[in-house]
């Protein structure tokens, strides 16, 4: 818990007494006119800095998790007054004369809000609020200290959260990810808060999300998904979560409405098997939660209101098998359990869901109801996401998404990528891989039976069902001529996962394929496995850069100008057929990514 | 049936505010993906003489691919946008497709049923709008996918190449990957069938796949295709929802639910098909049928045998044998087929592009019927359903 102390309470504390001296210095400037000023000056700092020591803790519980701002106020707050004490004791003691403590504390403030803000601020903040920045940082377990383990060679070096946790010790070199359970953890706590705001979709437009974010993230806006909890895959790493290991989650709600937590083992909306009694969060009030996991498997931490979870109060909570000898298998290999012979390359987590921004409109106005009423029937969602992610995104995200698999050798002491599918949001989502067929092994934190094995390449998954899938990662069979070295492609093969479901491939009604679809890449070697990720990585920073209004619009127009309604002969859309066929002529420019003739 | 507003606005192609919409480069490119005119397929097998040529090469042997099998297989697949069904109420959707080498117009588009070991080359015709074929469950290589943001659209012309493994018979469909969400719905698809390879049967009838229990072979066989139709989707421009555009292609909402071409009629009585599209089966107690179900549509339908479920057993889906064990190579190993009973299967559901192939052996005589109801997605709610009938005699 040392990190803790320091973090939470001996860092506000340092600073508040640090601000003392600075304010009384101001106040004793301008009050006492200059006589004794040292020695009054000393008094204040001697009676100030303990008085704001003890204060700036007590202050900052007045918020149930100060975001930087309010801890900004409240530090400040709490040496202003510790200095205003001060001046008041000095005054009584040499006699000087009592200031007035509202004057006092004024002045006081004048100077410890500017100096608090400078040295709280000191951390870079990101610029902007998208779902990806604030997903993609753990839980963070509070004692964070970062391990001494091989840095990433490719890829994993963006401003994202990257924390990994050494108690637990696992490696992680070029998307391998292995883990090794140590000597049982003692239950360090998950800190979440239930927060609210809004956040950017795909098209622009700002939904109203409820939701989670880490509690000592540097934004107050919901991440989406909720932080994870427990291994989710290479990119980002928390704590890792063994069966068996005590686990305490303190979830803070910072929201005027109560809320109810719960983990459930069952895909119900009513909990069937819930991994602990749920937990009713008043207003402001913060609970915490100790619970032993004891099925390994993939599970949804949400809030028990199908609502809720719409509005965005989820995320993943991950077990790993224990007595694995630190092999990557989703659960144990006992019967009856289908055995999975080979040791899995890596993990990742695949956290879908829907948006609905009608009921973020709805939450918007509704800050203190708990329930909104907003029937199943009237839900039409609008975006569909991959781990807060639409396909532009989603197929850039090597760290978190995306699996860069070299293609699997027989006999290799690896094999194949274990994708956790978790369905968050309220439909019921088809998902379908290009490449490779995969293995379903795991359902809902239940292992699949030994004897029976379906290999898809369609897996529906309903509203919060979790189902593990193993994807192989072995060539193309059906390529003609063959994926060997003779072909020039051979090097890297490149395929979308998407959602088949269709209506899913769309954000806010078109703009196909802004939706649930990723890729996966298949790689020859581990060397441009690395190449690649680092690829991914500059093409998503580069991503942001806006294209002109004019490339947009010739591509645009070549597009539009190929026919009228109807599709392309110009006869089944009506009147307009020769309208269009006439613009096509003088609309055949070329986007300059093809030959673009007919 | 009323124009959408949507359509409208793109009459006139210079019209440049129709789309204005801001994109970043990652947007743009997943958006706008190269596209070709005309290009030549790599490795392409030109002609009868090449393909005994290289299908006796070691060097393009896919891994337990054995040498000089399989036959050279070509077809056609040009895309129209006048197709045109009439519903038992009266309406006439309007619908597009992919014209086979026989001039065949129809919708779904006619099956592509090749044998593994063939070498299929898919000829993609698509007149004056981009599109893809992606032979869905297939895995050949990238370019031969179908997907634009990792291949290529097409405008124009382009041949699919690719040769089924040995491995994997069964059940397969394919259809357009551009503005799929559309496309699809369209009618830009059609079954795809790989029959296993077995040049001296060893019994009547035909096995599902490779390693097929012998009890497997069938003598009959029905490939139902639940499909359904929102009318609203059917009058939108090939580009609609392009571009951050609203078309509401979040909304998918049928009034018309069939079996392939044929719509169920508002009176309840079975589908049966036609010669072209056989839905309804009769078949003699004693004998096997193979089901193959194609689920074509957005939302998930549960399948409902009735007392015919007790004489269904399921043993393949998505182109894959069931089988006992894993095998992360990709080709089969120790493990071997086997099958689940229907009756044990809980979900009776098949969710949108899912396929099943089930192996029926009744043996009491009756008329059972076969009801399919689609379930929307979100709600859950019955949106409609669909009735045929296996007549056992």
């Amino acid at each position: 818990m040392r990190t803790r102390i320091t973090e939470t309470i001996a860092r506000p504390a340092l600073l508040a007494a640090a601000l003392v001296p600075a304010a009384g210095m101001w106040l004793v400037a301008v009050d006492a006119g200059g006589h004794g000023s040292l020695n009054r000056w000393l008094l204040v700092v001697l009676v100030g800095a303990p008085a704001a020591a003890l204060l700036a803790p007590l202050a900052a519980r007045l918020a149930a998790r100060p975001a930087r701002r309010e801890a900004t106020a409240l530090v400040a707050l709490a040496a202003a007054v510790a200095t205003t004490l001060g001046a008041l004791a000095a005054g009584a003691l040499d006699g000087s004369g009592a200031l007035a403590p509202g004057r006092g504390l004024l002045l006081a403030l004048a100077v410890t809000v500017p100096v608090a803000a400078v040295a709280l601020a000191w951390r870079p903040a990101p610029a902007a609020a998208h779902p990806a920045d604030v997903g993609a940082s753990p839980a963070q377990p509070a004692d964070a200290a970062p391990p001494a383990r091989p840095a990433r060679r490719a890829g994993g070096t963006t401003r994202r959260g990257f924390i990994q946790i050494g108690a637990a010790g696992s490696v992680a070199v070029a998307g391998l990810s292995r883990v090794i359970p140590a000597a049982k953890a003692q239950p360090v706590p998950f800190r979440l808060t239930i927060t609210e705001g809004d956040v950017v979709m795909e098209d622009g437009t700002p939904v109203f999300f409820r939701g989670f974010r880490a509690t000592d993230a540097v934004k107050d806006v919901p991440s989406i998904p909720g932080p994870p909890i427990g291994n989710t895959g290479p990119g980002v790493k928390g704590r890792e979560i063994f069966e068996g290991d005590e686990v305490q989650i303190v979830v803070a709600n910072s929201t005027p409405r109560e809320h109810v937590f719960v983990i459930d083992k069952g895909d119900t909306e009513a909990p069937s098997a819930p991994l602990f009694d749920p937990v009713t969060i008043g207003p402001h009030e913060t609970a915490t939660i100790n619970f032993t996991p004891h099925e390994a498997g993939s599970y949804i931490y949400r809030d028990a209101d199908r609502n809720n979870r719409l509005l965005g109060m989820y995320g993943a909570f991950i077990v790993m098998p224990a007595g694995g000898s630190g092999a990557l298998l989703p659960y144990r290999q006992e019967a009856p359990n289908l055995p999975i012979r080979t040791e899995l390359r890596s993990q990742h987590a695949w956290i879908l869901s829907d948006v609905d921004p009608v009921l973020g409109e709805l939450a918007r106005v509704q800050r203190r109801t708990s329930k909104i009423d907003y029937p199943l029937t009237k839900v039409l969602p609008r975006y569909f996401l991959i781990n807060g992610e639409t396909g532009v995104e989603a197929t850039r995200n090597e760290e978190l998404t995306i699996p860069v698999i070299p293609l699997h050798v027989e006999g290799a002491a690896f094999a194949g990528v274990l994708i956790r599918c978790i369905n968050t949001g309220v439909a019921t989502h088809s998902l379908h891989w290009h490449g490779n067929h995969v293995f379903i092994v795991m359902r809902n934190a239940v292992p699949e039976r030994e004897g029976l094995v379906f290999e898809k390449d369609v897996q529906r998954i309903e509203p919060l069902q979790r189902i593990e899938v193993i994807l192989p990662a072995h060539t193309g069979f059906e390529a003609f001529p063959p994926l060997n070295q003779n072909h020039p492609k051979v090097k890297e093969q490149h395929f979308p996962m998407h959602c088949h479901a269709e209506m899913s491939q769309t954000a806010a009604g078109g703009s196909y394929p802004f939706g649930m679809l990723t890729d996966w890449h298949l790689v020859d070697s581990e060397q441009t496995a690395v190449e690649v990720r680092q690829r991914l990585a500059d093409e998503r920073r580069d991503g942001r850069q806006p294209v002109s209004a004019d490339q947009v619009q010739a591509a645009i127009d070549e597009r539009a100008g190929n026919s009228g309604p109807g599709g392309g002969d110009g006869k089944s859309g009506g009147s307009n057929g020769s309208g269009s066929s006439g613009g096509s002529g003088d609309q055949k420019s070329s986007s300059g990514k093809g030959d673009g003739k007919g | 049936m009323a124009e959408n507003p949507v359509t409208g606005t793109l009459k006139l192609p210079n019209q440049h505010n129709v789309f204005n919409c801001v994109l970043n480069e990652s947007q743009f490119e997943l958006m706008f993906p190269p596209q070709v005119g005309r290009i030549e397929t790599f490795g392409f097998v030109t002609d009868e003489a090449d393909w005994e040529a290289k299908r006796n090469d070691p060097a393009l042997m896919a891994p337990g691919m054995p040498l000089g099998i399989g036959e050279l297989r070509k077809f056609k697949r040009k895309v129209f946008v006048s197709g045109k069904l009439v519903m038992p109420d009266g309406v006439e959707i309007r619908h597009w497709g992919f014209e086979d080498e026989n001039g065949l117009k129809t919708i779904p588009s006619s099956p592509i049923r090749v044998t593994a070991g063939d070498l299929v080359q898919v000829d993609l015709q698509t007149a004056k709008n981009r599109h893809t074929i992606h032979h869905h469950g297939i895995e050949p290589d990238m370019d031969n996918d179908g997907v634009g943001h990792t291949s290529f659209e097409v405008l124009g012309h382009y041949i699919y190449q690719w040769r089924p493994h040995l491995a994997n018979a069964g059940t397969y469909f394919y259809h357009c990957h551009v503005n799929t969400t559309l496309h699809v719905q369209f009618g830009l698809f059609g079954g795809l069938i790989i029959d296993p390879f077995e040049p001296e049967p060893k019994g009547p009838g035909k096995l599902p796949f490779a390693d097929a229990k012998e009890e497997w072979r069938y003598q009959h066989e029905r490939i139902w295709v639940p499909y359904a139709i929102d009318p609203r989707w059917h009058t939108l421009h090939h580009l609609a929802g392009f571009c951050l555009e609203d078309a509401g292609l979040n909304s998918f909402d049928p009034k018309y639910f069939l079996l392939g071409k044929h719509p169920q009629h508002p009176d309840e009585r079975p589908i049966i098909g036609d010669a072209e599209q056989p839905v309804a089966l009769t078949m003699p107690a004693g004998e096997t049928a193979y089901l193959r179900i194609i689920q074509s549509t957005y939302h998930p339908v549960e399948i409902d045998f009735g007392a015919l479920g007790q004489f269904i057993e399921i043993v393949e889906s998505d182109g894959r044998p069931l089988r006992t064990e894993i095998s992360l190579t990709g080709l089969p190993g120790a493990e071997v087929p086997t099958s689940i009973p229907w009756n044990d299967w809980p979900p009776k559901r098949i969710t949108p592009a899912e396929r099943y192939g089930l192996v029926l052996k009744p043996t009491v005589p009756g008329v059972y019927p076969v009801h399919f109801t689609f379930h929307h997605w979100v709600s859950n709610e019955v949106l409609g359903h669909m009735n045929t009938e296996v007549t056992v005699v």
